[in-house]
Order: C-alpha cells, then sequence, then structure tokens
C-alpha cells in the first residue's frame, strides 16, 4: 500500500522557484499497476523520484506499507532503494564494458551478497536472455539492454517496481514484448508497478492512470487508486 | 557492499583506465624508488662503518695537549709554557698543540679505570731481514700493538693477547715479496735494523708471531706494497730510547694513548683528564662515530627530503586522475546510489582506487629498487669490497619496504580524499540526468 500525501516539490528558491509538484495526493493498493502519463515537464519524473526515494520533497510524505518515507534516516532511505523497490531507466545505465552477468548483479552486490550469481541467473532466466549472461552489455540490441535493466531491478526481489519510460527508447516491436515482460511480472510475482509514460497505447494497459498536468493531478482512474 | 567487492570494484575501474592509472602509478614509483634506494643506501653505509669499526676497539682514548686557550678567537696568544707548538692535523682538525713531557702522561696512569697510557714513539727503522735470507727489505711503517680484536685482519699465526717485546707481526706484503706462504714464516726471527742517536747501525732480533691481512676498508690508502710491522709497546720504548736519548725533545710526544678499562668508564675518564688541565683534548672512537653517523643521517635525510618533494608531486597526480575518474563516471556513481549504495561507500570506493595507486606505485617502485640492489651489488662486489662496504652498497631493509609502502598508501589515501569527497556529495539525480 503506498500513500501518498500533498506532496509538493518546489527547485530553486525565490523568483525562479519552479513547482514541479503541487499538492499530489493518492492511494494505491500493494500488487497493483499505475501509469503516471502526462507531458514533459508535467511532474511525471520528479513524481517517481520522489517514490523511489531519490529526490526529497519539498513537503507532504510518502507512506510505504504504514511506514513514512521520506523520515527515515539516509541508511534506511539507501536500504529502501536497494531493497524495497526496483528500478527501471529509460535510458538504461548499464555499464557498457562489463558483462550482463556483472551489470545486473550490482543490487546485490551493494547489498552485501555473497553469492549472487544464482540469483542472477533466475532473473536472466525470467527474462529470457539467459544466453547473454556473458555478452557485454556494450553487445546488446535495445530491447536486450531494456530486458538487462528490468533484471537488474527484479534480481532483489522488489515489492515495487519502477519504469521510467521503459519502452521510451524501443520499437514498437521491442515495446510490445517490454510490455509484456513487465505485466507478467506484475501478475505473477505481484509486484506493485509504476510506470511513468506519455505513450497512449502503453499507458492504456494499465488497470490504473493518474495524468498530471503541471503538478497537479488532473484526471485518474482506476479501482486500485483512491485520489 | 562487502569491502572484498568495494576492491574489486576498485580495481575493475583502474584496469578500465588503464594508461592513465599506469602513468600515475609510475609517477609515484619514482619517488618510491628513491626514498627505498636511499634508505637501503644508508643502510649499508651505516653497516659498513660498523663493521669497520667494530675491529677498532672502543675503549681508548687519544689525549693531546692543546696550545690555544679554549675561549680564545683568532690568533693564538703565544704561550710560554709550550715546549714545542706544530699544527697537526687530527680525526680532521686541525690544532695547534703543545708537545706533553712523559711526566705528563704518566699522570693519566693514576686516574682510575685507566688500564694502560703509552705516547706516540715516532720511531723510524732502516731494514728489516728474515732470518737466512740475504735481502734487506724498507720498513716504511711501524705500528704499536693494538688492542683491539684483530681475529679477521689475521692472514696467519694469530695476534697476541700479551705481547712479548721481541714479537713482531709483519704485513701481508713482506710474505708476497719474499714469495712465501705467510704460514712458513710464523716463528721465524727477523732482524730490525735501525739508526741510533748517533747514527749508527743498531739490530734487534724479533720472532714473527702472525702475518696482518693486506689492509682494506678505511685503511685501504696504503698500498700493498708498503711494508708495516707491529711490535709491541715495551719494543717501541725500547727503540725510542736508543734513537732519541738526550735529544732536544726528547720524551716530548705530540699526543697519547689512553686504554681504559672499559668502555664505560670513558665518561669518568675525560672528566678526570680534564680536571688535570682543561687545555687537554681528548678524543675516541665513539666521537668519529657519532661525527659519522651524523653525516650519514644527514644525508639519508637530504636525499628522502628529495624523494619526498617527488611523491608530493606525485600526489598532484592522484589528485588529478581521481577527479578526472569522479567527473568520467559521474553516471555509475549516480546510478550505485539509485541502486542504493550509501554515500560512505561511494567515497570509501574512491578512496579504496587511491590507495590501491599509492601501493602500486610503491610496489613497482620497490621492485625496481631491489633490481637496482641486486645489479650493483653483484656487479661491483669486487670493487666493494675493496674500498670497504663490505659487499654491499645498498641494503634495502623489510622495513624500508614496509615503511614506504604505508606511507604511500596514506600518502595516496589524503591525496584520495578530495576527489572522493566530491562523489560522495553527487547528487544521484542529477548525475544519472548528467550528459
Amino acid at each position: 500500500m503506498i500513500e501518498v500525501k500533498k506532496i509538493t516539490r518546489i527547485y530553486g528558491k525565490g523568483a525562479t522557484a519552479f513547482k514541479a509538484l503541487d499538492g499530489v495526493s493518492f492511494k494505491l493498493e500493494k500488487g497493483a499497476n499505475l501509469a503516471i502519463q502526462g507531458k514533459s515537464g508535467s511532474g511525471k519524473s520528479t513524481l517517481m523520484h520522489v517514490l523511489a526515494g531519490l529526490d526529497r520533497p519539498t513537503s507532504g510524505s510518502i507512506t510505504i506499507n504504514d511506514q513514512d518515507l521520506w523520515s527515515r534516516k539516509q541508511a534506511e532511505i539507501d536500504a529502501y532503494r536497494n531493497q524495497t523497490i526496483g528500478f527501471v531507466f529509460q535510458d538504461f545505465y548499464l555499464q557498457t564494458e562489463e558483462t550482463v552477468l556483472e551489470n545486473i548483479m550490482v543490487p546485490l552486490e551493494i547489498r552485501g551478497r555473497g553469492d549472487r550469481k544464482a540469483k542472477a541467473y533466475q532473473a536472466l532466466e525470467r527474462l529470457e536472455i539467459k544466453d547473454k549472461a556473458n555478452n557485454r552489455a556494450s553487445n546488446l540490441s535495445g530491447g536486450e539492454k531494456q530486458r538487462v535493466c528490468i533484471a537488474r531491478a527484479i534480481i532483489g526481489d522488489p515489492e515495487i517496481l519502477f519504469a521510467d519510460e521503459p519502452t521510451g527508447n524501443l520499437d514498437s516491436k521491442t515495446s510490445e514484448k517490454v510490455n509484456e515482460i513487465l505485466f507478467k511480472l506484475n501478475r505473477e510475482l505481484g509486484t506493485t508497478l509504476i510506470a511513468v509514460t506519455h505513450d497512449e497505447d502503453f499507458a492504456r494497459t494499465f488497470a490504473n492512470k493518474i495524468i498530471l498536468k503541471d503538478g497537479k493531478v488532473i484526471a485518474h482512474e482506476g479501482k486500485e487508486l483512491t485520489v | 557492499m562487502r569491502n572484498i567487492d568495494l576492491i574489486r570494484r576498485g580495481l575493475r575501474n583502474l584496469r578500465r583506465n588503464k594508461s592513465r592509472t599506469i602513468l600515475t602509478v609510475l609517477a609515484l614509483s619514482i619517488g618510491a624508488f628513491t626514498l627505498v634506494l636511499t634508505f637501503g643506501l644508508s643502510n649499508a653505509l651505516k653497516t659498513s662503518v660498523n663493521s669497520q669499526l667494530s675491529l677498532a676497539t672502543n675503549n681508548e682514548l687519544t689525549v693531546m695537549l692543546t696550545a690555544e686557550n679554549k675561549d680564545q678567537t683568532g690568533v693564538a696568544e703565544y704561550n710560554l709554557n709550550a715546549t714545542a707548538t706544530k699544527a697537526t692535523e687530527f680525526h680532521g682538525e686541525n690544532t695547534t698543540i703543545q708537545l706533553m713531557s712523559k711526566e705528563q702522561i704518566d699522570a693519566f696512569a693514576n686516574i682510575s679505570g685507566v688500564q694502560r697510557v703509552w705516547p706516540n714513539y715516532n720511531i723510524s727503522a732502516e731494514y728489516l731481514q728474515l732470518e737466512g735470507d740475504e735481502k734487506m727489505y724498507v720498513v716504511d711503517n711501524i705500528n704499536a700493538q693494538s688492542y683491539s680484536d684483530q681475529a679477521k685482519n689475521m692472514l696467519a699465526g694469530a695476534y697476541p693477547e700479551n705481547w712479548s717485546e721481541t714479537g713482531i707481526m709483519l704485513s701481508q706484503s713482506y710474505a708476497d715479496t719474499l714469495s712465501m706462504n705467510p704460514s712458513d714464516l710464523v716463528g721465524k726471527t727477523v732482524t730490525l735494523g735501525f739508526l741510533d742517536v748517533a747514527a749508527k747501525n743498531v739490530e734487534e732480533t724479533f720472532t714473527i708471531a702472525g702475518v696482518l691481512k693486506k689492509p682494506t676498508g678505511f685503511e685501504s690508502d696504503r698500498s700493498a706494497a708498503t711494508g708495516t710491522i707491529t711490535i709491541s709497546i715495551d719494543a717501541m720504548a725500547k727503540i725510542y730510547d736508543t734513537q732519541f736519548t738526550g735529544t732536544r725533545d726528547f720524551n716530548q710526544f705530540s699526543y697519547a694513548s689512553v686504554l681504559l678499562e672499559n668502555p664505560d668508564r670513558e665518561a669518568s675518564v675525560r672528566d678526570a683528564i680534564a680536571a688535570l688541565n682543561t687545555n687537554y683534548s681528548v678524543s675516541s672512537l665513539s666521537d668519529i662515530v657519532s661525527r659519522i653517523k651524523t653525516v650519514l643521517n644527514t644525508v639519508t635525510y637530504a636525499l628522502a627530503g628529495f624523494s619526498g618533494i617527488a611523491l608530493l608531486a606525485a600526489a598532484f597526480g592522484i589528485i588529478n586522475t581521481q577527479l578526472m575518474s569522479v567527473f568520467e563516471r559521474t553516471k555509475e556513481i549516480g546510478l550505485l546510489k539509485a541502486l542504493g549504495m550509501p554515500n560512505k561507500k561511494i567515497r570509501n570506493l574512491f578512496s579504496v582506487e587511491a590507495i590501491c595507486i599509492g601501493l602500486l606505485g610503491a610496489s613497482v617502485g620497490i621492485i625496481f629498487a631491489f633490481l637496482v640492489e641486486i645489479f650493483v651489488n653483484n656487479v661491483f662486489r669486487q670493487r666493494l669490497i675493496d674500498i670497504g662496504f663490505g659487499s654491499h652498497a645498498i641494503l634495502i631493509s623489510p622495513i624500508n619496504v614496509l615503511m614506504v609502502a604505508a606511507g604511500l598508501g596514506l600518502l595516496s589515501f589524503i591525496a584520495g580524499v578530495f576527489p572522493a569527497r566530491k562523489a560522495q556529495r553527487l547528487d544521484p539525480i542529477q548525475a544519472l540526468r548528467e550528459e
């Protein structure tokens, strides 16, 4: 259960201050899927960063499983980022000179786990790219890179999976495949899925939707979502 | 993140920027190399000084009577009491001394802690002749018996502990000249010819107690063709009397030797001698040893200082390398932070990399220093022995190695603090957005 209360995020100070989020509130059931839509500059990425423990809101609170997120100590927020959530970046952010295996094991490496390979192969298997395990990340196609990125996000068994424009850099066929994978994870593992997108077709496949404009929720739909 | 993973990741990053890492490591290794070599050189020098000096006794004092008032500056006042004055160079100092009378010298024998006192008998001999040999050979130097351990210097025979008045030690040069096996010489009789006060030839007979090796080390300036003999102090006194009785300076000596019962008595005996006359100037081996060690230490520190400057320059190389690394890897840092790596661990990652560069630099420098040590010590072995270096011109000790490695590790850690903090403070969102 994710509960967002009157979240405001202001960048800069004084005359140049910019309100990226302006009193956003909503509740999302555990295991649900949610698309955050909006034009660029609407605050959708900021909202996801605030939810993912990456960007501290100026005011308001976020409660994850009845626990306030931003009042936690930095070490606990680090642990939240590492263990509770998984993040799929639009630009992949893979270390191109390292192998697929090395790339996806990073979250477990940060967690301080010694036996990482078994878990890594499990994640790769789920994403059907086990055969690429020892390839360098630079030798992969865009769709493969996005799958590696997803594998890295789910290797630590997160409760919530965030995806920032996961299909933004992919052709339509590959997009469909990635789309399918994300929902499969949402269905099979019960992982809450929150994705930012401005792709109408992609957004349509989500059960719950929020549309942002100028940092405010202007429309929403979905049974597991309360605004 | 576990420390082992931190180190692995750090090493991987260094490997990725091979050429940059190698250049920084090389810069550091030059400093490490000179530093280790400086210590190695200094060790070898100290070791050879110690081994040279261990041959000499350290319970012998040399006493001179200086002519000048100790507080005098400029040209010395004329000293009525001085029987004669002369400039002498003794242990590297120019001093105007007064000759000492036999009575003055004998007074030292009454000091408690003194075992024996004798003046320097300045005698000369005309020739040396082996029994049954027709040829006579020149005698270049006559040494008085030594109280230091001479075992290492023996070629044949044994250095007598209690010298008899007729005992004599020959230098190797005589055995070589006579083409005789040194051990065959031991026990034979030689005749020493010298002139008495009336310039009449007098002969004394001695029995060869042993043959001394060619001098090496500090004494090696005497050529192998120099004929040197060593006789007892008593024999010297006897020859001195024959040669000088009745002359103007008879029983006037330029310096005296004082043998202590044991080295611990040095301070008290020095005080007692000073109490007799403040113009007595006392020197001993410990003076020379401490002077040599001071010079050695000064040279060592000066050279180490230059290496230190090289290392300081290299430290800026580390700062530069690590800053470039932070700028280049902004996205990686952002990703690691986004995936939950604590800021402190990011800082540690960069510190580990800096320390690795430092340790690599130290290792390369130390390896090169060892190679130079092996090369110099092997190629110049014989020449080194000849000039008294023992067999090592460079002697790198494990402590030197550890010190340099630890020092460089610390230096590079400190150099890496600024870049590591820069990485630590990066905002993950901004770092990821960076193009």
